[in-house]
């Protein structure tokens, strides 16, 4: 008898945690996978929600031909707001959570109180945010009483002029500290040689900053600007609680357009259908943002 | 002889104790009947947050003691409730046994079989003597009366709009009650700019449903209109329409900063504070004004129905009801559930706990209406929603599609309103979109 001199063969390495993985991702991705399907095929159809879905009647690309063409639709001044509104909280939050959080990097006493204490407005429900900044803004709130102690005049923070400004302002109080506490992290793990190099070296605090703060710092800049870009993109409570999209229009983001067109006024195909071209924007634009993160991640 | 007299009256005492608890209280006894037949059913109703269901949870725990039905409120929040039947709707499938509908919702209701006609339960032998659904005031009962002839829902909330007004302030600068929009115009401006601290006006005019609230009460003064009677066609490009429009954007120039995002709790504080002299906003708001522990200017309001515009003096009605779902299987605990709350015979409890009156015998009381004192402007103001019926217009259009065409009332006025885009590409606008949404019909 001949013992059989066999060799074990090796499984893939990438075999064992893909089997893990898969359920998740199956699951998942299913459901994301159907209610992306799901949400193409309403946008392809004429339906009053409420009715049984039985009475959808399929109309193509009509759906989209009205939101971007007919006159009476107001889908391109709700996106020139969204974008106002995009650009108007994203900079001012990254710029001011990166002051802030370079400001909280250094040795200072309260510094741990301090940043508990920025942790509150995330923490909040978005609705009671609203509701705060519907308080704090009008006409004899806290806001125009500052107003008229510096300056001697109010403000009307409800009217066309300002609504935007108000909730643009709110969004900025409620989420700078997500920027400065995931920035303070960042910048609490950069290594300390290059800076001591540089120092021996000679560079100035600004040269330091440029050339080596900022470099390092960028990758994860860029993440908390996906992070928080998307989530922009899909605000809503805050808004819908302040303004309801008003007066006019002046308000009115993508998504409480979406939520205004489908559940409100009912049409269900139009609603999907902006539903769909906001889905197309955050994600065309997420991925644009991951490239050139890559890209600055592999260069530095 | 003492002794004589102290037995006789122990024996009547006795007797008339004998007679009272030998049960002749017609709710209990419509109640044991109900036990009987009934007992042990569950029923659940979906709400919304009210102040009459505020009042209907301090009721419901005798109606479960004497009827042995258990009821379930599932309260939401009333845009909630609105999309919980949407969704119901849709997938034509009733969780509930009954639902508490607004005016607005009685088309999509009716129309779509999902609430049941209640005809034949208010004829029916469950419905009590004192339940006296006559009592019920017409312009409500009305409010949930569909195409086919039948009723829909028990109104039990009933709410019009009229006009709020600072009595002391008129009366000290000798303005007379406007009986005109051109007279309230007039007042506004004066109180603007002749008291300090105080505006002419205060309204609703938050984009969306509210604007079209508030909107749609000053629409058929000017002549304008929805749809035409007499043809049935969209007609929001008559010449009224846009004057009502033009009219009460410049009535804003007088109403308190801020007025064209105001909800209707902002308009209602602007008046109770102290800071408006008028108001044009709903009965609802009444109760609120005359609580001194909420209102600065309780006892110093007055009460008057709406000024006439060039085509008449007209106002409107809204309101909730309870419906009871076709799908229901247990349709007669649910209706004994409706009757008993909304009856007559349980009026007193009712509003004593802070329901919204919606009877005749509470309105019409003298010695309520001296307690109340918006009560007259009330019946005065469902006259002029009468006269509204009259000439075949309403401020809810009766079909399933409402709230489409409320939106785009709602957002194509407030547009114009701030001056966004012109009143004639406001009335354009939406003349093309609700005759799209109403071209199904």
């Amino acid at each position: 008898m001949t013992a059989r001199n066999t060799i074990p063969r090796r499984r893939p390495e990438w075999l064992a945690p893909a089997v893990l993985i898969l359920p998740a991702f199956a699951v998942v991705f299913t459901i994301a996978a159907y209610s992306a399907f799901s949400l193409l095929q309403l946008s392809t159809v004429k339906l009053t929600f409420g009715e049984p879905f039985r009475n959808a009647e399929t109309v193509g690309l009509q759906n989209y031909q009205w939101l971007l063409t007919n006159q009476h639709s107001t889908f391109w001044a709700t996106l020139r707001v969204t974008v106002t509104y995009l650009l108007g909280t994203l900079i001012p939050e990254l710029l001011l959570g990166f002051a802030i959080a370079l400001l909280l990097n250094r040795k200072m006493r309260g510094n741990s109180l301090f940043t508990a204490v920025l942790v509150i407005p995330i923490v909040l429900m978005p609705s009671m945010v609203g509701l705060i900044g519907r308080l704090y803004f009008s006409y004899d709130g806290l806001v125009n009483y500052f107003f008229d102690i510096l300056t001697g005049i109010r403000h009307n923070w409800y009217g066309k002029d300002l609504a935007l400004l108000a909730v643009i302002l709110v969004d900025v109080w409620e989420w700078t500290p997500f920027f400065i506490l995931i920035l303070l992290a960042g910048l609490q793990t950069l290594p300390v040689e290059p800076f001591e190099a540089a120092r021996v070296d000679g560079a100035s605090r600004w040269q330091s900053f440029t050339l080596i703060t900022l470099p390092l710092m960028l990758p994860l800049v860029l993440t908390t600007l996906i992070l928080r870009f998307m989530d922009v993109l899909r605000l809503f409570d805050v808004i819908f609680v302040m303004f309801a999209g008003g007066p006019g229009t002046t308000t009115t983001t993508l998504p409480l357009y979406v939520y205004r067109t489908t559940l409100v006024q009912r049409d269900v195909g139009r609603g999907s259908a902006a539903s769909v071209m906001l889905i197309v924007i955050i994600v065309s634009l997420t991925v644009i943002l991951i490239k050139a993160r890559e890209r600055i991640k592999f260069e530095a | 002889m003492k002794v004589r007299f102290v037995f006789v009256l122990l024996i009547l005492t006795l007797a008339l104790s004998s007679v009272a608890a030998s049960g002749h209280d017609p709710i209990e006894d419509w109640a044991a009947g109900i036990k009987e037949q009934y007992g042990g059913t569950t029923i659940t109703v979906a709400v919304a947050s009210h102040p009459s269901i505020e009042a209907f949870k301090t009721m419901i725990p005798r109606f479960e003691e004497l009827t042995g039905i258990t009821v379930v409120l599932d309260e939401m929040e009333e845009g909630q409730l609105g999309q919980r039947r949407l969704l119901e709707v849709s997938a034509e499938s009733a969780s509930y046994d009954a639902m508490m509908t607004a005016i607005e919702w009685n088309a999509h209701v009716a129309s779509s079989g999902y609430a049941t006609p209640l005809e034949p339960w208010i004829e029916s032998d469950i419905t009590p003597d004192w339940f006296n659904y006559e009592d019920i005031l017409q312009a409500y009962r009305d409010m949930f009366l569909w195409d086919d002839g039948m009723h829909y829902g028990i109104p039990f909330a009933g709410e019009t709009v009229f006009m709020f007004y600072r009595q002391d302030l008129f009366e000290e600068h000798g303005i007379d009650v406007p009986t005109t929009y051109d007279e309230v115009m007039e007042a506004a401006a004066y109180f603007s700019d002749n008291v300090d601290g105080v505006h002419g006006i205060s309204y609703r005019a938050r984009l969306g449903w509210e604007f079209t609230y508030m909107w749609s009460i000053f629409l058929a003064p000017f002549g304008g209109m929805m749809v035409d009677p007499e043809t049935g066609e969209v007609a929001l490009d008559a010449p009224g329409t846009a004057a009502s429009l033009e009219y009460i954007r410049d009535l804003w120039q007088y109403g308190p900063v801020g007025v064209e995002s105001f909800s209707f709790p902002e308009a209602w504080d602007a008046f109770m504070l102290g800071r408006a002299a008028i108001m044009i906003e709903a009965s609802a708001a009444a109760p609120e004004v005359e609580n001194p522990d909420k209102s600065l200017v309780a006892g110093m309001t007055g009460y008057s129905e709406l000024p006439a515009g060039p085509a008449g003096a007209f106002s409107g009605v809204w309101g909730w009801s309870f419906a009871m779902m076709d799908d229901s299987d247990v349709k007669e605990a649910t209706w004994a559930f409706i009757a008993y709350l909304t009856s007559e015979g349980l009026q007193d409890d009712y509003l004593a706990n802070g329901g919204i009156v919606s009877r005749e015998s509470a309105l019409g009381d003298p010695d309520r209406q001296a307690a109340n004192p918006y009560y007259q402007a009330t019946l005065d103001a469902l006259q002029q929603a009468a006269a509204l019926g009259e000439l075949g217009l309403s401020v809810v259009l009766p079909t399933p599609k409402w709230s489409q065409v409320s939106e785009i009332m709602g957002i194509e006025g407030a547009r114009a309103f701030i001056g966004e885009i012109s009143v004639d590409e406001a009335i354009s606008s939406m003349q093309a979109q609700v005759s799209e949404v109403l071209a199904d019909d």
